[in-house]
This record gives structure tokens, sequence and C-alpha cells, in this order.
């Protein structure tokens, strides 16, 4: 038998259905986008991590190089210092050439030393359980192009054994031919082609060359003799340096989408708190009467928890599901942004993760026990007599606003703060952003308060008497702010997220535009066929004298891109003559260019981008070691370049420069600067047909063929990759309008089920249903319109954290704040729209409502 | 003559799943697959040899020192020194090092472009017995040739796996030789002098050591008896300096055993008074030919092949391995026409290589009528 409370509350529930369907659908929401987003974040990173086990295996130590190793190092490991822990390993990425675009990492080993997927370090060869058919070493070693792959990936390639994959390499169009499928489902083999290391080298161009040597169980003795043994040209880094090396890659993108989701999760507890809330205090009478019956406090506060938490339970159990949908959906995104911005997500798949499945259901679970907390005390505190009292509510209500406005003023103050200090980093810049949401959402009911006696009072002094409605709409919309108040915040943060974040979008790609069209001022861009990163080859030096001296050439940009590292963090330096059209793309954050660009020629001066610079608080005049072809040295910073291209950083080094400390200057790419008039496109066929006539090879399909294109194009793919970089974003601002959209409906149902005895008299008033509905339609889009007001404010001040404090701090991009005056009234319009929307079936209900009212 | 069986786990990884069964540590859930290769079919000469392998099948003229380097034409090679030391304290200790190859096909002598092809594998066998303490360590390797990771060279001679090496010190000839091979994990390392004390001695008939009837089921082989063994032993990072006397084999064949063939039983005795015996005795199944050898190799170094009914050999005692094996541990030798009545004992009784696969190599002392030293080799059973 049920208690008397849990009766009351499953009969409640039976006859205001939509009010349970409301409260379960916030909950879902909520516990659906939080989940889902970390379901990505966690795949997305296990991905990262599994790739890096791909290459590491279990080992503790590795040696690379600024350019791959020769593999006469690893000779002499062997055999003059007898590291017997040491494995070779070849590495690149390819991409099929079956249409599907699938990028597979080759992995070549010598399977006398070491798989590198086995569970036993140094454990020989592939396990012979989980090869089908079995395969002898003979076959892996002898069989031209022969490799391995897992079931899954040959699913997913359509192949079987003795199939031959066509692939796409850095060397041109290859193939391979399937040996035989590793059994199993180790998900650090999907995408992966594991062939004998000679093999690799072969298929991979890189006939004596290693790309890493792997180092298992180094003991301290073994590594200081190796570190003093090994040529300067190479590094022995731990294995948790080469993950952090590339760790920071996508960091900040992660960050980005757990921010978002978070905000949902906010937007969907106050929508929570404002259901529980809500359908608590409309229950205060059956409560008052149930604690005169005899029902003790305790026992009503428990079996309102009790209620509360069934509800949660269900709610988060549907939005775990839900979640996993969802996150099959911003998987594709985020796997199609991490391509466009980082070429290298090599696993892409969707893990399913038990404890964080388990992490959002807690969350939705704790939410809703933290959001009904007060109105549960608060129901315990008042006597009888007092909960029967509607006014009573508004009392407290209007007492507590005192109260929220010192809050508001401490969490505004806090935001600031934080804002401005910037060693709080990128956890205080989303704290400062939680704190101006928080802060501004507190005093919104205030607001609204006063805003609407500010304007019935302007409305009634001009005694247009002929506004009723409208009246009574401004002035119910102050009184009825305990039930509708929390419904606004809910609002207004959503309104705000989407203009802050549009704000912030627009300036970004303003910023982007000026810097891509100053930046891309080429009108030809020349450079190979990039199928894979990092997997640029030098352009043959034939076609750049071509270029140099064809009548319509102005000047001519040779460029070669490569990477290095700068304090253990991956960094990419080009390389360039650098002639005064290129140098007029640059835009520096100080100094007037042509002093910068005159410091340049001193002794071992580089420019360092803006990114860069901020990440290790760099200056110009700082001196910075990096690795080069024969060590770390010493360079200088002889200015700092404004650059969005690379969040990771980029060094910008005079050819002759990069040529003495790194060697080998051949341009992987051109910048073709024309006479005015220019006819582009007249230049490129000729450039394209002088290729075709002499570089015969460069258009078979066995070498990588020429990319020749007008720059124009370059700056329009430049955006379009921006474009789908925030269609993330999007999908997310979505849900938590979503979310802030049922709040409303929920709070003005609410009302509208509260408001039976004012319906009686309106009707005794000779208010018709239409008349009637118009005033609910009125008021909530007052609320509206109230909400989206004070959303513009708050979204602004929101774009100006987002670009001034998390920006620079994620990304260290610098980027010039436009207030956006179609941002602000798209905002007010959706936020309108939203209120209204969500108000019609309430109003549809308010204007038939027919039945007789309660009396107290 | 010496371990046919050892090269069985090259041809295991070479020609069967690699990986396998080297190391089975779950031997409760061996996946399907084929059915454990037996030491016949490995070692047999049945089909299973690529006709594009030369075969030992007559009588050739060595030519040294090219013949102490790899023959890649043949199938199968081995270097293998062995030795019984004693420290300047008087504590005896007994040493052995083998280098294999194994030719996964037949290579011609031009060179792939890439060293990682070339289609050799090396395995090599290092033990260290130290008497006193009754211990024997031992540990094996693999390493395809490679980029120079492994195989043989000249001027100096050098005979490599990895950082286990034999290397001439002079251009001209093998010996004297520096023998170098440590392992961290086991905690042993040798780095000896070895020079001849001894002529070389052609094996079998000039060189040609026949292992069954059928031609070129034979081995090239030849050895040098006695060598003075001089250097450092670590044991434990101890150093101990070291002498004594080893021995020296290389032989190289495409197909050493015919089916009916299951094992063989190698002894090396370097007697006190100055003369060597080797015998060995490939066992047969029953109603087949057992084939026995033996030579006597005298003072100064003059070899004389012993009729098998000259010898008598019984075996006295068995020794039961960790893994079930019953080897021969004590033998009785009498060769009448020498007045020679000796007893055979291991120094240690587990001096069993248990690796890709288990044999027994290890160090005995002679005693009786003419005592020494020796080794002795037992595989198949």
């Amino acid at each position: 038998m049920l208690s008397p409370g849990l009766l009351s509350s499953w009969r409640h529930y039976q006859r205001h259905p939509w009010q349970l369907l409301l409260l379960l659908l916030g909950i879902l929401i909520g516990v659906a986008v939080v989940g889902a987003v970390d379901l990505v974040n966690q795949s997305a990173r296990d991905s990262f991590r599994l790739a890096n086990a791909q290459l590491l295996g279990r080992t503790s130590h590795q040696i690379k190089g600024q350019s791959p190793l020769p593999e006469a190092l690893y000779r002499q490991l062997r055999t003059e210092l007898a590291l017997s822990a040491a494995t070779p390993l070849v590495s690149a990425f390819v991409k099929d050439d079956l249409g599907q675009g699938v990028v597979l990492r080759v992995i070549g080993f010598d399977p006398l030393v070491g798989d590198p997927l086995a569970a036993e370090p140094l454990s020989r060869g592939l396990d012979r359980g989980r090869l089908n058919p079995p395969l002898g070493l003979m076959q892996l070693m002898m069989a031209a192009g022969g490799v391995v792959l897992d079931t899954r990936t040959a699913r997913r390639l359509g192949v079987g054994v003795g199939d031959r994959i066509p692939l796409i390499t850095a060397t041109g169009r290859q193939s391979v031919q399937v040996l035989s499928l590793l059994q199993g489902d180790d998900p650090r083999s999907n995408n992966l082609l594991l062939m004998d290391i000679g093999q690799a080298q072969q298929l991979l161009g890189l006939a004596g060359h290693l790309t890493q040597i792997n180092l298992i169980e180094l003991d301290r003795q073994q590594q200081s003799r190796l570190r003093a043994w090994l040529p300067k040209a190479y590094q022995l880094q731990t294995a948790q340096q080469q993950r952090q090396a590339t760790a920071g890659l996508t960091d900040s993108f992660h960050l980005n989408l757990s921010a978002l989701s978070l905000l949902a999760l906010v937007v969907g507890l106050l929508l929570v708190y404002n259901s529980c809330h809500f359908s608590l205090i409309q229950r205060q009478p059956v409560f008052a009467q149930l604690r005169a019956l005899g029902v003790t406090a305790a026992e009503l506060r428990r079996a309102i928890l009790w209620e509360i938490l069934a509800i949660a339970t269900i709610g988060s159990l549907l939005g775990v599901l839900m979640g996993i949908g969802l996150a099959q959906l911003l998987f594709g995104l985020v796997v199609q942004t991490l391509d466009d911005l980082y070429l290298s997500n090599p696993i892409n798949r969707l893990f399913i993760s038990m404890p964080t499945l388990l992490k959002s259901f807690m969350i939705g679970i704790g939410g809703c026990l933290l959001a009904s907390w007060q109105p549960i005390r608060q129901l315990s505190r008042i006597t009888p007599r007092q909960s029967q009292l509607r006014y009573r509510q508004e009392i407290d209500a209007a007492r507590s606003r005192s109260y929220h406005c010192y809050l508001a003023g401490g969490l505004l103050g806090c935001s600031a703060l934080l804002s401005l200090w910037r060693d709080s980093g990128l956890i205080g810049g989303f704290i400062a952003i939680a704190c101006l949401l928080l802060g501004i959402a507190l005093i919104t009911p205030m607001l609204v308060a006063a805003i609407t006696q500010a304007l019935s009072a302007s409305v009634l002094y001009p005694q247009q008497l002929r506004l009723p409605l409208v009246r009574m709409a401004l002035r119910d919309c102050g009184r009825s702010l305990s039930r509708t108040g929390v419904a606004v915040m809910a609002l207004m943060i959503a309104v705000a997220a989407t203009i802050g974040m549009t704000v912030m979008i627009d300036s970004f790609r303003a910023s982007l535009e000026g810097w891509l069209q100053q930046r891309l001022s080429a009108d030809i861009y020349i450079r190979r066929h990039q199928p894979l990163p990092g997997s640029a080859r030098a352009l043959p030096p034939e076609l750049i004298a071509y270029a140099r001296n064809h009548p319509a050439v102005e000047t001519l940009a040779t460029v070669k891109r490569s990477a290095t590292t700068l304090n253990g963090r991956r960094v990419e330096i080009v390389s360039s003559n650098l002639p005064e059209a290129m140098q007029r793309g640059y835009r520096f954050t100080a100094e007037r260019p042509a002093i910068i660009w005159k410091r340049l020629q001193g002794r071992d001066q580089i420019l360092i981008s803006e990114p860069l610079a901020n990440h290790w608080r760099l200056q110009t005049g700082d001196s910075v070691e990096l690795q080069t072809g024969s060590g770390l040295q010493p360079f200088k910073i002889a200015g700092i370049y404004q650059d969005y291209g690379s969040d990771n950083g980029r060094i910008l080094i005079p050819e002759a420069r990069f040529e003495t400390y790194w060697g080998d200057s051949r341009a992987t790419g051109m910048a073709v600067y024309l006479h005015r008039p220019a006819d582009v496109d007249r230049v490129i066929a000729e450039i394209q047909q002088h290729v075709g006539l002499a570089h015969p090879e460069q258009q078979s399909g066995q070498q990588q063929p020429l990319d020749v294109r007008p720059g124009a194009r370059l700056l329009q793919r430049s955006l379009a990759v921006f474009e789908r970089t925030f269609l993330i974003t999007d999908v997310l601002r979505l849900l938590a309008l979503g979310v802030a959209f049922i709040g409303i409906l929920g709070a003005l149902m609410a009302l509208q089920l509260e408001r039976q005895n004012e319906l009686h008299i309106l009707r005794s008033l000779g208010l018709t249903a239409f008349e009637r509905a118009k005033l609910l339609l009125y008021q909530s889009a007052l609320l509206g319109l109230l909400a989206g007001l004070i959303a513009i404010p708050t979204g602004h001040l929101l774009a100006w954290l987002l670009i001034e404090v998390i920006h620079l701090r994620a990304f260290g991009w610098s980027m010039s704040y436009q207030p956006s005056i179609s941002a602000a009234l798209s905002g007010l319009l959706l936020s309108v729209s939203a209120a209204l929307l969500a108000s019609l079936w309430p109003a549809w209900r308010f204007g038939r409502y027919t039945h007789r009212p309660r009396t107290e | 003559m010496a371990k046919y069986l050892l090269l069985s786990s090259c041809l295991l990884i070479g020609l069967g799943l690699f990986a396998v069964g080297i190391r089975d540590d779950s031997p409760g859930e061996a996946p399907p697959g084929p059915a454990p290769l037996q030491i016949q079919q490995l070692l047999g000469g049945r089909g299973a040899i690529d006709p594009g392998f030369q075969r030992a099948d007559s009588i050739r003229p060595f030519d040294f020192p090219t013949d102490h380097q790899a023959h890649l034409r043949y199938r199968s090679e081995w270097w293998y020194v062995t030795g019984n030391v004693v420290d300047t304290a008087g504590q005896p200790f007994a040493f052995q090092l083998t280098i294999f190859r194994q030719a996964l096909r037949p290579s011609d002598d031009q060179q792939p472009l890439n060293p990682w092809l070339i289609p050799q594998l090396y395995m090599g066998h290092l033990a260290v017995v130290d008497i006193n303490h009754q211990q024997h360590r031992s540990v094996e390797r693999f390493s395809r040739a490679g980029p120079g990771l492994a195989g043989t060279s000249a001027a100096p001679l050098r005979i490599w796996l990895e950082d286990w090496q034999l290397a001439a010190t002079t251009d001209s000839s093998l010996l004297p030789l520096r023998l170098t091979a440590a392992s961290a994990e086991q905690q042993i390392q040798l780095e000896l002098s070895l020079s001849a004390t001894k002529a070389r001695v052609l094996q079998g008939e000039a060189g040609l050591s026949q292992k069954s009837a059928e031609p070129g089921n034979a081995s090239y082989y030849y050895s040098y008896p006695r060598l003075q063994v001089s250097g450092q032993l670590r044991w434990d990072g101890k150093p101990h300096q070291v002498n004594g006397q080893g021995w020296y084999d290389h032989e190289w064949s495409s197909s050493v055993l015919a089916d009916y063939q299951t094992g063989w039983d190698w002894l090396a005795l370097q007697l006190d008074d100055g003369r060597e015996l080797m015998l060995y005795h490939i066992r047969a199944k029953p109603g087949h030919p057992q084939n026995r050898q033996s030579v006597l190799i005298d003072r100064d170094g003059k070899p004389r092949q012993l009729s098998p009914d000259q010898i008598d050999l019984t075996v006295l005692a068995h020794w039961r391995s960790p893994n079930g094996t019953h080897y021969p541990a004590r033998w009785r030798l009498r060769i009448p026409s020498e007045s020679l009545d000796v007893e055979i004992v291991p120094r240690l009784a587990d001096q069993e290589m248990r690796h890709s696969l288990s044999y027994w190599e290890g160090a005995v002392v002679i005693s009786g009528s003419h005592p020494g030293l020796g080794f002795v080799e037992l595989v198949g059973y």
C-alpha cells in the first residue's frame, strides 16, 4: 500500500500527464545532450589514445628525429649498444583508393622482434590465434605488398583474403594484398594495415629509413647511456612526452564541446527545477490537507523525494538511451571536423563506454535532486495554514529577490575578475562565462518585474483603456514570476548563448576572411596534390624555373612546410624565400612590418605565429630553442604574426636559414603573383599544359599530381572548412534552445492550470475564448520579448568573453570583436517566437477551459 | 655435427606460423591450426625443400677463409662454440654459443634492394654453466639479416647476430677469434679469445658428412676440435678471468635427416692425453639403419675414423627434465682397440635448453682410463 503522500503524487500526475511528460522531457533532453557530448568527446579521445597506442604499444620510450631515422641507427642500437628492447617501426597514413577514402595507417614492423599490438611486450610475431588464415613469417616477409588487417576494417573496405587494396600513398598510387585477417575486436587494430617492415618501406618509399624506434622498459642506466650515445639530431622521448606532443592538438576542440554540453545541462536543470518546483507548489493545498490530516513534514518530504527519484530515474534512463542516438549523430560531425582540421583521425568509431553512460545517468539523478532540494525544503517548513495561501508564495518569491540580488552581484564580480585574470586559464574563462550567465539569470526575474511595472505604468497613464488585455498581461507577468521566473531565465540563457555564439562566430569569420584575403593574396597556388597529411613532396625545380620565367609572372614565392618541436610540442615550420609580395600578406601584433621584416634579416631570427606566442607567453626579442636537424638550436623572435591556420602554432623562417639548420629546403609549394592586369585562367592553363608536356609522370597517377589553383578558389575552400567546423556548435545551440523551449511550454502550461479561478472570473466578465487565449499569448510574447531583450546585452558580453578570454586562452587567436545588430534582432525574434510557439497549446486550452473552479 | 633440431625452430618460424609455438604460453587454448610440426617433417628431406637450394651431395674443395662465412645457397648453416673453463680461483664454468642461419627461400647472390627483404633468418643460443653452484642459464634470440643486424662478413671474418659475435682478429684467418655474447636478462656475459691449438678437421668424407643413405642428405662440416680459450666471463655481473679448452664447429646443408630418423646423440670429448673423440649416433625408428659415426683425432691433429663395431656406448642412467623428457644422463664408453674404458657424466644434470624447442646440450666430465672434459648434445627425446 502506498503512503498517502505517494498516493497523492500518483493521482496528481494521473490528472496532469502533460506535467509529468514535461518533467521527463526536461530531464531527458538535459541528460541526453550531456551524455552524447561526453560519449563523443570520450570516443574522440579514445581514438586519439588508441592511435597513439598503435604506434607506441607498451613501449616506455622512443627515438624520433626531425625526419625519418636512418635504419643504421637501429642497427647500431642492436649490434653496438646491445639494446634488445628496441623495435623498429615504419608508419604512415594512406587512403584507400576504392572510392571510400578511408584513412588507414600502415604500420611496418619486424615480426621477429615485436608485434606492435601484442599484449605482452616483446612477444614475437602476431598471435597465431588471431590470424585467419594462419600466416607464415615467410609469407609476410616475402609477399610483395602483403598486409594483415582486422576483419572489421576488411568488411568496411569490402575486401577479403587474397584481394588487392588500391591505396593512395605519399608516393603515389599503390596496391597491397590481403594475406590474412586479424580476428577479435581489438579497437587498436581498427583501420590498420600491418606489414612486414621491409615491405612497408617499399610501399611507402622509405627504404633505408624508420619512422621511429620504440624501446621497451628501459632502465635508468640504459636511458642515460642511450642519451649520451644518441646523435644530437635524434631525441629519446618518453611515451608520455610523445602523447603530450600531440595531445594539445584537439584538446581545445573538446573543451568547446564540453562547455556547450554543460550549457545544455544547466538549461536542462533549470527546467527540471522549474518543473519540480511548479508541480510541488501547485500541490501545496493538497499537501496542506495531508499535513492537516496528520501526515508529518518528514513523511511528506520522504514521499516527495521518492516521487522525484522515480521520475528522475525514468527520465535519466531515457535520456541515456537518447544520448547514445544523439552521440551517433554528433560523432559524424566531430569526425568530419577533426578530419578537416587535423586530417589525422585514423580511428572513427563511437565507443559506448559504460562509465560514461553511468556518469550522465548520475548527473541526471543528482541534478533532479539538486533542483528539487529547495522546493522540498520550503515545503516542509511552512505550516499547513500558510501553504494554503497563494499570495504567500509570491511574498516568498519577492523576499528572496533581495537575496538573489546579492548573489548575482557576487557572481558578476567573480566573472569580471576571472576574465581579467589571465592566469586563471581556460577553466577560469569558462567559470567566468558560467558566472556571467547565472548572475544575469538570477536578476532576470527582477528585471522582468521592473520592466513590466514601468511598462504598465506607461501604458496606463496615456489612459489607453482600449488595451485592457495588454495591461492585464503586463501586470500578470510581474505577478506570476514565482512560476515563470525560472522559465524566463532558461530562455534568456539559451537565447544569450545563441546570440553570443553567433556574434563570436561572425567576428571570427570576419577576422578569418580578412586574414585569408590578405594572406592568400597570390593569384595562383601550386603544390603537389596532398592526399594525406604530411606527405608533401618537393616540386620539380624545372617547374619552379618555368613559372619564374613566365612573362606574366611578377613574383614567385616558394614555400616548404615541415614540422619541428618547440619545448616538446609539435609546431609547423614554414620556410620561404619571402618575396615582398608575400610579406604584404602578414599582419603583426605589434610594430611596423617594415621594422620586423628588416629584423628578420638578422642572424638566427624567426617569426612566430600569435597562437604560439600566446601558448608559451613569448614576446618579440625572446629566444626559443627549436629541434633542428643537428639538435637543439636557439633562435630569436623577430616578430609575432597573426595566424588562424594552426592552433598549435607556426614558425616562419627564411629559406636560407632553414637550409642551414634543417638541410633540404626544396619547395613543396609556390605562390605566383602576376603582373596587373592578370589573366589568371590563361596562366593556369599554360602552367598545366607545361606540366603535361614536361612532366608526363606528374599526371599519370604514379606520382602525386600537381594542384594548380587560383587564389580565390583556395579562399573559398578554406572558408568552407571553417563553416563545417561550426556545424556541431549549431547543433548544440539548437538543443539548448529546445530545452529552453520546453521550459517555457511547461511554465505556461502550469500558469494556465493555476488560473482556474481567474478564468472563471474572466468568463464571468464576458471574455470570449479567443480573448482568453489572446491574454495568454500576449503574456508569453511579453515574456519572450523581455527574455530576448535581456539576452541581447548578455549575449554580447558572452561573445566578448568567448573572443577575448576563451579563444585567446584556448587557441591563442586574437580577433576583433564585432557586435552584431542582426544577431541581436534574430535572437529577439527567436526568443519571442519560441515563447509564442510554446504558448500555443496552453493558450488553446486556456480558451477552451470550462471547468467549474474549485474554491479554497 | 650439431643441431639440426635447433634449426627446426628456425624452420618453424620460417614455414609455419610465425610466433607460434615458439613460446606457447597458453597451451590450454591452442587455437585451431595445423598440428605442431614433427622433427622429422622439419628436418626431413622429403619434398619440403625448395629445389633452388644447393645440396651437399658431393665432395667439394673447401676454400678458406671464404668458407668460414655464410653459404647462402644452402638452406641452413650454423657456427658453434663450446668450452669448459676455470677461473683463476679454480671455479669451473662451461659455455655454449651457437649462431644458426636459415634461408626462407633460395637467394641468389644478388642482394635485394631492401636489406630487410633478404630472406635469411638468424637464431642464436647462448648458455653458461656455473658448475660449482650447479646453475645453467641460457637465452635465445632471433633476427633477420636485415640492414646489418645479423650475418657474416670477410676481412676480418665476422659472424654476428646483433651484439653476439665471433670476430677474427686478423684478416687472413678465422683464428684467433674473439667471442662476445651477453644477456642482460640472464646476467651472463662472455668476452673470450679463442686460438687454435690443433689444425682444422674436415669431418666425414673430406668434409662431406653423410646423415643418411640418401644422397644429398648430408652436410659440409668441419671442426676445430681443441681451442685455447681465455678471457672474461661474467656471472651476475661478477667478472671471472677464465682459461680452458673449446670446440668450434661450422656446418651447412640443405637437408639432413631421413624421415625414419628421430634424433641424435652427439659427443665431443677432449681427453687429457691430448686426443679428441667425436661420436654421433643418428637414431632411427626400429627396422631402419642406425647411423653411427666416430672419429678419433690424435695429438698432432690427424683424424682417424673408427668403425661402429669398434665402439661400445652404453647408457647407464637417465634424467627426467621438468618437461617430462627422459634424457640419457650417464654413459659407459668402451673402445677396446684403443684400450679406452671411460664413464661420461654430465657436470650438471639440468643443462636442457628450453627454448623454441627443447634439447639437452651440456658439459660432461670423463673419468676412467682416459679422463677429460667434453660436450654432449641430445636431440629428439
